[in-house]
């Protein structure tokens, strides 16, 4: 077991919680308490690291759009919109409209898959089984014998966003589909029946878990309180007239109090107001917002963030859900428990969506492709994965190589946030050497409000062991915890 | 539904990994009117949807470990279910479909030693020659099972779906 080699920390004590269970990917938390028992600092961090941005130079561009869906299975449409939007960078295409649409609808299915992933597989049995059920019920089945129609409508949920992936795609994961310059198929006849008759089950799930969590909500003011509330950025893409955007648009920033401090920022220059730092103990970047340095330019991305910097959700329903969120905030929503909130509200505008682009005939075009050659020589693609703004910047050579690749994956980017979220949380429930189940959950649950996929983050994948240890100043175990 | 549902799961960028998918796509082309063939990258909760709706399955998968050749194994559901949607193995698969839809198929796990796990696609020289004893392996299976008499389906004892409702 390390000392810290910090010296106002010498005498202190360590937690560690790893890994973090029911996430994408695995992390460790480590808690700094002070001689007094109190929490000094939390870190979260991912100590796998698998490369890609590496390997991936002297490949052609026009295999991006292949191989970085590759990082993750769980979000790999996210890498494939965003991959073939800096081809098109790339390229210098406008792709025809049927194209965009397309891509989109396929952005929605990814949105509405991992958001009912992440509520009713991984985030469900903490609010919806409580916080203090033994570890081995509060889990999903847990969930499934508590309430199984619930459970089933879950993952039929989930089902329904995946099958819009495979009905375009071809397939649910990894679908090689998009391409720089457009698509390669339009939506067929019989997957848009497909599509619309599977709609009314999803909207009486989505509301029904609306319901449901504003009903848990109300059980659980405390944690709405202290998991991640904090004064911070938000990050997110708007649409021209300031509307919830989650594939084109430009990008907003704004502030706690609602306030927009930026606005159309150009998405291709990222760089110029998106700095990343690097820390010693993670393979997680941390991005921050330049003009306010690290680390006070933090922000956060994600379903809470989209919905702090849109003005509107576009669609009739969303938008009722969204003036009701909005009032949970003075200006912005700040609590990253509300993270959960955000997302179901995401599904039903995403559902909206969906409904309309069934009735578009651009849907079925076969104008799908814009041709060209390399005519610059980077391009930025961004688009709104499920957990937030996702960057994908090529730089290439005259022949199309690739000679650099960048990454800003929308978990790094909510990194410092989830830092701060675990300090918080655990300075409301840590004491001395008592570590109870719930109270470590609670820190881990923080973390999930984030729903974050390490597997991209860090391009990384693998497992890990758990085994959490609590040593006091000389080194002791007082006490251990061990999860398989 | 199909009598059997085969289910072959992998990586095919991986190299070997992708046995399982390429398995399962060979046995899709024998077009087996009582099998149901499933290829996807690893195994996933809506999954359990056509499991339970099956009499057997046979799920396929590459084998870290090049020594002993094909192997097929009966599988047993866990005594305690967990699963996870990063990375499962079919018998917690099994228990979840249990769990939510109140029925699991009997099932085997086919696996074929994987030799090359490289950035790749296709199959190394000896992968192929396992995808070969792997297809014999399956036909073999499946003729046993042919031998099993059919259940009735009013016997199986699957939970249907219930129009959702509020919890209390």
């Amino acid at each position: 077991m390390e000392r810290d080699s910090n010296p106002v920390a010498s005498m202190s004590k360590r937690i560690v919680i790893d890994p973090v269970t029911r996430i994408e990917g695995h992390a460790k938390i480590t808690i700094q308490l002070d001689d007094d028992g109190n929490v000094a600092d939390a870190v979260f961090h991912v100590v796998e690291f698998r490369g890609f941005e590496r390997f991936c130079e002297g490949r052609p561009m026009a295999e991006m759009a292949g191989i970085t869906p590759r990082i993750c299975g769980i979000c790999p449409v996210s890498h494939l919109l965003a991959s073939a939007k800096a081809g098109d960078a790339i390229m210098a295409v406008s792709i025809p409209p049927a194209a965009d649409k397309l891509r989109r609808l396929m952005n929605l299915g990814q949105i509405v898959q991992s958001h009912a992933l992440s509520f009713f597989h991984l985030s469900a049995p903490d609010f919806l089984l409580g916080w203090d059920t033994p570890p081995e019920k509060r889990n999903v089945f847990g969930l499934i014998a508590a309430d199984p129609d619930l459970a089933r409508a879950g993952i039929r949920l989930r089902q329904f966003g995946q099958e819009i992936i495979e009905v375009l795609g071809g397939k649910k994961i990894h679908p090689a589909w998009a391409v720089p310059g457009g698509v390669r198929s339009p939506l067929s006849e019989a997957g848009r029946c497909q599509i619309r008759g599977r709609l009314p089950e999803a909207f009486k799930t989505t509301r029904l878990a609306l319901d449901l969590f504003k009903k848990v909500l109300k059980k659980h003011e405390r944690e709405s309180k202290i998991f991640g509330n904090f004064s911070s950025l938000f990050m997110g893409l708007v649409d021209p007239d300031g509307g919830w955007e989650h594939h084109g648009g430009m990008l907003r920033f704004v502030d706690s109090s609602g306030s927009v401090i930026a606005d159309q920022l150009d998405p291709q220059r990222y760089d110029e107001f998106i700095g990343e730092a690097v820390q010693s103990n993670s393979y997680l970047k941390s991005p921050y917002y330049k003009p306010l340095g690290y680390p006070d330019g933090m922000y956060r991305v994600g379903p809470l963030a989209r919905l702090n910097v849109a003005e509107q959700m576009g669609t009739p329903e969303a938008d009722r859900e969204f003036k009701a969120f909005r009032q949970l905030g003075n200006g912005a929503v700040t609590s990253s428990f509300l993270y959960h909130y955000a997302r179901l509200i995401e599904i039903l505008a995403a559902l909206e969506r969906i409904e309309r682009y069934m009735d578009d005939p651009d849907m079925l075009s076969e104008d799908l492709r814009a041709d060209a050659g390399i005519n610059k020589l980077r391009g930025v693609g961004v688009s709104e994965a499920p957990r937030g703004t996702l960057f994908h910047d090529y730089h290439v050579d005259r022949n199309g190589l690739i000679k650099k690749v960048n990454l800003a994956i929308a978990t790094g980017q909510n990194n410092l946030a989830m830092n701060r979220t675990v300090a918080q949380i655990a300075r409301h429930y840590l004491r001395g050497s008592q570590i109870s189940e719930s109270m470590l959950n609670r820190v881990e649950a923080g973390i999930r409000c984030y729903d974050p996929c390490l597997s991209c983050s860090t391009h990384a994948a693998g497992r890990m062991p758990l085994h959490v240890v609590l040593l006091d100043a000389d080194g002791a175990v007082l006490q251990e915890a061990t999860r398989s | 539904m199909k009598r059997i549902l085969v289910i072959g799961y992998g990586n095919e960028l991986r190299t070997d990994d992708g046995l399982g998918p390429k398995l399962a796509c060979a046995i899709e082309q024998l077009a087996l009117s009582d099998v149901a063939v499933l290829v996807c990258h690893q195994l996933t909760p809506e999954l359990a949807d056509p499991l339970s709706r099956a009499e057997f399955a046979v799920f396929i998968d590459a084998r870290i470990g090049a020594s002993g050749g094909v192997a097929l194994q009966p599988l047993v559901e866990p005594e305690r279910a967990s699963f996870s949607p990063h990375a499962s193995d079919p018998a917690a698969l099994l228990a979840f479909s249990r769990a939510v839809y109140g029925a699991a198929p009997r099932s085997w796990w086919l696996t074929l030693p994987a030799f090359n796990l490289t950035y790749g696609e296709g199959l190394s020289p000896a992968a192929q020659a396992s995808l070969q004893e792997g297809l014999a392996a399956f036909r073999q299976l499946r003729d046993r099972i042919a031998a099993i008499p059919q259940r009735r389906s009013e016997s199986r004892a699957r939970k249907a779906s219930v129009p959702v409702q509020a919890a209390p």
